[in-house]
């Protein structure tokens, strides 16, 4: 079973002050947590500084060249927190290959994006 | 349960100018304000009394702002509901979350509030126009498979619900009689913002599901997005897309359209209206800047890199934004005009076509006004669908397809063995016709794609001599195909009909649309725009005064007004 992890050291960054055509450019965010919510499948929690906006377009995370559409927001609403429905077996296997991971606005081609890193096994709480 | 009533007035005589204004100036302005007294009104039954099939969450809203008629018993009117779109539900101070319902001092941010400036009007029109909130579906829905289609849907069938009680003779609260027997919900109008967008498209298909008990006799979707691809057929449907749209900025409500068009039997028209200079949320006053104190953006510069230097979308010197108050023009016009048209019958000469100017309360002129007509015969005579490779030889009405001098000449974006996109190398956000969907696979419009490199080149169209006396124009979408070095700028050329007896007549496209524009926008950055989108042309018949529109031969298109070129086209045809 996947455990609960934090605090994975990726620097996230600070926008809060920039102009509005500054914040498009890409920033950084975490998975802070990974909890098992059935047998298959996972949540994934992921942190920003730069917060995700509430968009109409379908805010999806990547890994490798897969990508997942379903999720929610905590239950405080905090806009710098996503958490994602990720089958289990697929994110064992992005962390197993090294795929990166990155959270953007499906196909909207607008520049909006979060890079995650390569997932791996300390990353995803497996070791 | 709260109620929450105002009256205002355009008064008696403001009105009476207008009228005497419109009638010295030409056609009626659709944005224009109407004659009659208007009420405003808000119903709130609870912030999670509704819950939708299967949805997450604690529930949903039931509140609405309305604007109506101050003089009911004039009525039953027609009822319009606007559905607005996703957006962020709470706010304290300057923050806003995304959760509902709000607790801990966050309060509701009121996206429904945000379409006042055209509820008001189109309610002095004689209409009762109900704009419902939405927070609770937006708090969970990408926390479902759909992304909310079917909870806007029934949230919608709701309201329609709660309006039949207070129509009844016995009304209900909170408005205990005073609706009764004054609203008509067999003529019902839907208006969708975004998600709210493919909403009510959503919600055509669920109020037809229940044997429709509810007349829903207007569609419009407001830059909507199109994850499921339902479609909305037999009722008249208008997408009203933002080109520096900075959210949705694939356009991909443009499918709700090219996936309808040759429905057989569908006697009602589509439309789409492309808005040069409008982004997404500026239809919104609560989300506009300066509209609420949380939560809101201008989307093209907050959401797209390098947005504001975009030479027709950014903020540059020269750029062709539309200010919110400009935007919020096209809405009134388009909006308010598009149900006035199909639903009061008003005709707007020929707006809805194209065949005329944006009109004044549009704000701008920077408007493509596409127009797909109902199949009937005396609106439509289909020459080239141009949907499978059959047809670049055999046209629909069995005549052959000749041409010399194009390369490529083929058909991308359709179904399989067409290439899924039209342009290599470009992010879908820029190819809207083909842009993919998030719940469904379903692929493109389907276009000819060709190029010519000398102005000797032609595209004929032969015909078994087919009778179009009752028809207007000769019209079909087409775009310029700005990855193609042989593009210099907008495009133009030769249009010939030949009848049965060899006389010819010919028009440019140029003397007659201005729609082969070279797609504005700054090419080499990775932004959503330059964009390929296919507006209608059309070409007036009585531009070809010299043949015999009872026995019409063949169609010829020869390139010849510029040394080269390249397009992207679909649908010729015959229209009223």
């Amino acid at each position: 079973m996947l455990r609960i992890v934090s605090g994975i050291a990726l620097a996230a960054f600070a926008v809060i002050g920039l102009p509005q055509a500054a914040q498009a450019q890409a920033a950084n965010g975490r998975i802070t947590q990974v909890k098992a919510v059935s047998p298959n499948t996972v949540d994934v929690e992921v942190t920003s500084e730069r917060e995700f906006p509430v968009l109409d377009s379908v805010v999806t995370l990547h890994i490798g060249d897969k990508s997942y559409t379903v999720s929610h927001s905590p239950e405080s609403g905090s806009l710098n927190t996503l958490i994602f429905s990720v089958p289990a077996s697929d994110l064992t296997a992005g962390a197993n290959s090294g795929a990166e991971a990155w959270i953007d606005y499906s196909g909207q081609g607008n520049g909006l994006r979060w890079n995650l890193g390569k997932l791996s096994a300390s990353t995803i709480g497996k070791k | 349960m709260n109620r929450m009533n105002t009256t205002r007035f355009l008064t008696a005589t403001a009105a009476a100018l207008l009228l005497c204004t419109q009638a010295q100036a030409g056609p009626p302005d659709p944005g224009d304000p109407g004659p009659l007294t208007v009420s405003r009104d808000e119903y709130n039954l609870g912030d999670t009394v509704f819950h939708p099939v299967g949805f997450p969450g604690p529930g949903v809203e039931l509140n609405a702002n309305v604007y109506y008629p101050a003089d009911l018993s004039q009525g039953p009117y027609p009822l319009i509901i606007y559905l607005h779109g996703r957006h962020a539900t709470c706010y304290l101070g300057g923050s806003a979350i995304l959760a509902w319902p709000c607790t801990g001092g966050f309060q509701s941010i009121p996206s429904y509030l945000g379409y006042e400036y055209m509820q008001e009007v189109l309610a002095s029109w004689g209409y009762i126009v109900v704009s419902i909130g939405a927070n609770g579906i937006n708090a969970q829905d990408n926390n479902v498979f759909d992304l909310g289609a079917q909870a806007r849907a029934e949230l919608i069938q709701k309201h329609l619900d709660l309006w039949n009680d207070w129509n009844s003779p016995g009304g209900a609260p909170p408005f205990d009689t005073l609706f009764s027997g004054h609203v008509d919900l067999q003529n019902v109008g839907t208006m969708g913002h975004s998600r709210g967008g493919e909403g009510v498209a959503k919600h055509y298909l669920y109020n037809q599901g229940l044997g429709s008990p509810y007349g829903i006799v207007a569609v419009l979707p407001l830059a909507p997005v199109d994850f499921n691809r339902p479609d909305v057929t037999n009722v008249p449907l208008e997408v009203i897309l933002p080109y520096c749209d900075g959210d949705v900025s694939d356009l991909q409500g443009v499918h709700l359209v090219d996936d309808v068009r040759y429905t057989p039997g569908d006697l009602t028209p589509k439309h789409t209206t492309l808005v040069m200079g409008a982004n997404h949320n500026h239809f919104n006053t609560i989300w506009t800047p300066g509209g609420w104190p949380a939560g809101t953006a201008d989307d093209w510069l907050a959401f797209v890199g390098g947005g504001s230097s975009d030479a027709w979308c950014g903020t540059v010197p020269g750029n062709h934004r539309l200010t919110p108050a400009e935007q919020r023009g096209t809405g009134k016009a388009y909006m308010n005009g598009f149900f006035r048209r199909y639903i009061g019958g008003e005709d707007f000469s020929g707006l809805w076509k194209g065949d005329v100017p944006p009109p004044p309360s549009a704000m701008t002129t920077e408007i493509y006004q596409s127009y797909l007509p109902p199949d009937s015969p005396g609106t439509r005579l289909d020459v080239n669908r141009l949907l499978s490779a059959a047809d670049l030889s055999v046209n629909f009405q069995g005549g052959a397809v000749t041409e010399d001098g194009l390369n490529p000449y083929d058909l991308c974006g359709g179904e399989l063995p067409q290439p899924q996109h039209c342009l290599s190398g470009q992010s879908t956000a820029r190819q809207p016709h083909t842009t993919p969907s998030a719940r469904s696979s379903r692929r493109g419009l389907s276009q000819n794609r060709f190029g010519w490199d000398d102005p000797s080149a032609f595209l004929e169209n032969d015909l078994p001599g087919v009778d179009v006396s009752g028809l207007g124009v000769l019209q079909f979408r087409a775009a310029v195909n700005y990855t193609d070095g042989r593009n210099a700028g907008d495009q133009d050329f030769t249009v010939t009909l030949t009848d049965g007896s060899g006389s010819s007549s010919s028009t440019t496209i140029s003397a007659n649309s201005g729609s082969l524009y070279f797609p504005p926008g700054q090419i080499p950055s990775g932004r959503p725009v330059p964009k390929i989108f296919l507006n209608t042309v059309r070409l007036p018949l009585s531009s070809f005064p010299m043949v015999d529109l009872t026995n019409i031969q063949s169609i010829r298109f020869d390139f010849n007004a510029q040394p080269s070129g390249a397009l992207l086209m679909s649908d010729i045809q015959f229209a009223d």
